[in-house]
């Protein structure tokens, strides 16, 4: 029925024209209309004759509807134009002019004007009330279906065919009950849930009933969904059959020869949905199961909604409250109104007197008065001149010129002294047996020494190497382990014997930087 | 037998005390904090320290206080017919009763309604709790209108209301659309005081100034000395002044531990002050040629009637009458010495300099304002005179500048 149109989101003209039919009960006039549509689907005599405009003002005026004729024949006339009417065809012979006339137009229901209007009666007498979900009809589903899945092939070929098209009648009945029963359920249940304005006690009603029931629809679906799913998959392989042998009997042809549309059920199509509903599609789950997740999903909706019921019932006492509040505040004068505010709200900061009288280091009794006891020291600027900030200059800066010569020239020393104990030490070239040195050339060595060790990283081994450069001598400071060997050196200071440790002054090898050796 | 070893009480960590002095004085000067916005740090401060604040403040001052993950609320009492908090609009202004009553109008139709809305469905529930109330409010006229906008404008500012998007600074004039979310968990703590069964305005005023009946005395002078400027003796009754004779020596340590506020203890009454000069709403002495003036005039006018004053008997000197014609020459004479520092409007208009000044000193506690125009000046103001004094040479013949006071 769908034509690429329709996949653009456009509604194809054939479609657009059929719902036509629904206007009029939209329109103003909507009275007027439902109740001409109600004489002709009113009773069952109705549905086969036709009318003409005099008769439904008769029939109007009966109920209490005054319109004149001319009112009725155009709302007919729109009746027809969108669908709902068609002029009779049915010719009667007229004995006059105004007979003829008259009866031209003549009007009967057609297909959709009935379609339309059971729907809009529908809508009219529609509550937004709660209904039950059907579960009963699932035992009887499961009955029809076991039944059915009893009869295999050479049954299925004797079964009556009247009787087999009730069995499956009865149950795409029953289905559709059930199905629709549920859609129902579930809409009241989301709109139930999102309101504000539940009372405590309306909630309070219908809470536990609520719980209870979706408690026990959840267990009756949950008990009979796997035995369906069974049961029908059984019969599945049969569908074929069955519906061939149910359609066996007479069947009513359309005027233009296609056979006329049967009961739900009847055509292997239909059982595609049922298919849906309790076993699943390929890839989603069974409605049913969906069903179930509903249900916990409404009660986990009716405890937020109970929360917020809970703690809106507070809120509901504070606005009559705050109404009065600002009824207060409306006629109150300005004084008043400042007082009220504090008090209602409390939202005032405090306040307090700025500069202290006292001294702490001395305090005054009690019993002093403020008028003989000391002021408090306001600062002089806000007397004089009511601001508080200080103006004026920014300082001198201070001067440290002197202080950075001297550290400059304190600097060039030590490096002074550093080179000549470097210089010292390379005096005596190879290896360093027994030597005399200044302290300051000790202190050298000893550094050299702790950062060849530390450089090295490891402890000494005995064919292992730490080395040390001296920093712009030119020569490099040897480690070794030799066992039986000592260095002496002697100093102002003392002795200092380096046991098992060979220590060498060797020229830097050329090219060679500090950190490659000393990863080695 | 031995006796077991009692151990001394382990110190009380100085840091924490000091946290926890930081977040009380924070919730004495906003008694609703917020995890966002300027208060945020104080704010951690509550949460963290939550059980104790609860617990001094019930104890102390007869507060509740409720810590929710967003939102701290300090729930202050009223202070009777105390007209000298009124509630701010941006500019400085106060509030008026109109705009006062469409910020509980706003209130109750947002307690009504969903998380988010736009201004307009706002105006049209609170059109609708206008009629509920009986209160005649136009909204399509631009004073109600400005009203309304300072009430949207308070209720941002107290984090109630934030703007998603839109443009509110306009509405006002230009009717322009804007979305705000509500918070709802801070719109349940606005009121503060129960008002169901209260059937008075009047009722409302005097039982907020009521203390409990529990803690009595203490609570009630220690809130007067915590919320106003100056405590005075003839505001006690009986039983709280023979309370605050006993205790006041002790009151001076509790208040400095707990909100580093210093009490100066005199005859006729104490003032709290805060040493750092942070734990106040408003500043006095400040800046400003309103309360240049206001010192001005309070140091003269002490100082004239500290004469008769000393002498007088506690209950005399409490309150010294001062006669419009003092008050009006006083003016004159620090208008004509020091009127030429003053701003414009004071330098052109004096009534309006005075009239300023006279509302700085009411706010402060210091001056009330008589039948005929006449100001009572509490013995307060006497503290913020000048003392000049010569400076004279002490024994070892150095001059000195300070005065032993005798």
């Amino acid at each position: 029925m769908s034509d690429p149109g329709s996949a653009r989101g456009d509604l194809p003209h054939a479609e657009r024209v059929r719902l036509e039919a629904l206007r009029y009960a939209a329109r103003d006039e909507a009275p007027t209309y439902i109740a001409i549509m109600r004489t002709f689907t009113g009773e069952i005599a109705g549905l086969l004759s036709d009318q003409s405009p005099a008769e439904v003002a008769g029939r109007l005026a009966e109920q209490g509807i005054d319109i004149d004729t001319d009112t009725v024949d155009d709302r007919l006339s729109y009746l027809v134009e969108h669908g709902n009417l068609a002029r009779s065809p049915r010719e009667a012979e007229a004995r006059s002019l105004r007979e003829y006339l008259q009866n031209r137009a003549r009007y009967q229901l057609t297909q959709r004007g009935e379609l339309v209007h059971r729907f809009v009666e529908e809508l009219l007498g529609h509550t937004e009330s709660a209904r039950e979900v059907s579960t009963e009809m699932l035992g009887g589903i499961l009955a029809g279906l076991l039944e059915l899945g009893r009869l295999d092939g050479p049954a299925i070929a004797s079964a009556d065919p009247d009787a087999l098209a009730r069995g499956i009648g009865t149950l795409f009945a029953q289905f559709e009950r059930l199905v629709s029963s549920t859609r129902d359920f579930y809409t009241y249940l989301s709109q139930v849930l999102v309101r504000y304005d539940l009372d405590r006690s309306e909630f309070q009603l219908f809470k536990t009933a609520l719980l209870d029931y979706l408690q026990r629809f959840v267990d009756e679906i949950a008990r009979h969904m796997p035995q369906l799913a069974d049961a029908l998959l059984q019969v599945e392989p049969q569908v074929i059959a069955l519906c061939q042998r149910a359609n066996a009997g007479q069947r009513l042809l359309s005027v233009d020869g296609g056979a006329a549309r049967r009961a739900s059920g009847l055509d292997p199509a239909d059982w595609g949905s049922m298919h849906v509903w309790f076993v699943g599609g390929a890839e989603r789950d069974s409605d049913a199961a969906g069903v179930r997740r509903l249900a916990t999903d409404a009660m986990r909706a009716l405890l937020v909604n109970l929360r917020r019921i809970a703690t809106g019932r507070r809120e509901q006492s504070r606005y009559t409250d705050l109404l009065t509040l600002a009824g207060w505040f409306a006629e109150a004068d300005d004084d008043t109104a400042h007082a009220l505010w504090a008090s209602a709200f409390g939202l005032y900061p405090c306040r307090h007197l700025a500069f202290a009288a006292d001294d702490d280091g001395d305090p005054l009794p009690p019993t002093a008065s403020w008028w003989r006891t000391p002021s408090a020291e306001v600062p002089v600027a806000l007397r004089r001149s009511g601001a508080r900030t200080i103006r004026g200059r920014a300082g001198r800066r201070d001067d440290y010129g002197q202080a950075k010569q001297a550290r400059i020239a304190e600097r060039e020393r030590a490096e002074q002294r550093r080179a000549a104990a470097l210089a010292e030490i390379a005096v005596h070239p190879g290896r360093l047996g027994s030597i005399r040195l200044s302290d300051d050339a000790r202190a050298v060595l000893l550094d050299l020494y702790a950062r060849a060790l530390v450089g090295r990283g490891r402890p000494l081994g005995p064919d292992d190497t730490a080395e040390a450069s001296a920093d712009g001598g030119g020569w490099r400071l040897t480690i070794r382990r030799s066992p039986g060997a000592t260095t002496v050196v002697s100093s102002p200071a003392g002795r200092l014997e380096l046991v098992d440790l060979t220590l060498a002054v060797e020229p830097a090898e050329v090219g060679s930087s500090p950190t490659v050796r000393r990863i080695g | 037998m031995t006796r077991p070893v009692e151990r001394p009480a382990p110190a009380e960590d100085i840091q924490l005390t000091a946290e926890r002095r930081r977040a009380a004085r924070a919730l004495l000067l906003t008694p609703l904090l917020r995890s966002e916005g300027p208060g945020a740090d104080e704010f951690r401060l509550v949460r963290r320290h939550r059980a104790e604040l609860e617990r001094l403040f019930a104890d102390g001052l007869g507060y509740r206080l409720v810590v929710e993950p967003s939102t701290a609320r300090l729930f202050k009492t009223g202070l009777g017919r105390d007209a000298t908090r009124p509630l701010l609009r941006r500019a400085g202004r106060s509030f008026t009763p109109r705009g006062y009553a469409l910020l509980c109008l706003t209130i109750a139709a947002l307690s009504r309604g969903k998380g988010q809305l736009l201004v307009d469905e706002l105006v049209a529930q609170v059109r609708s709790a206008a009629v509920d109330a009986g209160v005649d409010v136009d909204l399509d006229a631009i004073t109600d209108r400005r009203a309304l906008y300072a009430a949207l404008v308070a209720l941002v500012d107290l984090g109630v209301l934030h703007e998603r998007d839109g443009d509110l600074e306009h509405w006002a004039e230009q009717r322009t659309a804007s979305l705000l979310d509500v918070r709802r968990e801070r719109l349940a703590l606005l009121v503060s005081a129960t008002l169901g069964g209260v059937g008075d305005p009047a009722d409302l005023l005097d039982a907020a100034a009521l203390p409990s009946a529990i803690g009595g005395s203490r609570v009630a002078v220690r809130r007067a000395l915590v919320e106003s400027p100056v405590l005075s003796v003839d505001a006690l009754t009986e039983e709280q002044a023979e309370w605050w004779r006993r205790n006041r020596n002790r009151e001076r340590e509790w208040f400095a531990e707990r909100f580093g506020l210093d009490l100066e203890l005199r005859a006729e009454g104490a003032v709290a002050i805060d040493p750092d000069g942070e734990l106040t709403d408003v500043d006095f002495p400040g800046g400003g040629s309103a309360r240049q003036l206001a010192l001005l005039l309070v140091e003269r006018l002490a100082s004239a009637l500290r004469p008769v004053a000393r002498e007088s008997a506690v209950a005399e000197r409490v309150w010294r009458r001062a006669d419009p014609e003092l008050v009006a020459t006083t003016a004159g004479e620090v208008l004509a010495e020091w009127g030429s520092g003053f701003k414009k409007e004071h330098r052109e208009d004096p009534e309006v300099a005075l009239a300023d000044a006279r509302a700085v000193l009411v706010g402060a506690g210091l001056v009330r304002v008589e039948a005929g125009g006449a100001w009572s000046v509490h013995a307060a103001g006497a503290r913020y005179t000048v003392r000049a004094s010569l400076a004279e040479p002490t024994a070892d013949g150095q001059p000195s500048l300070f005065e032993e006071e005798s």
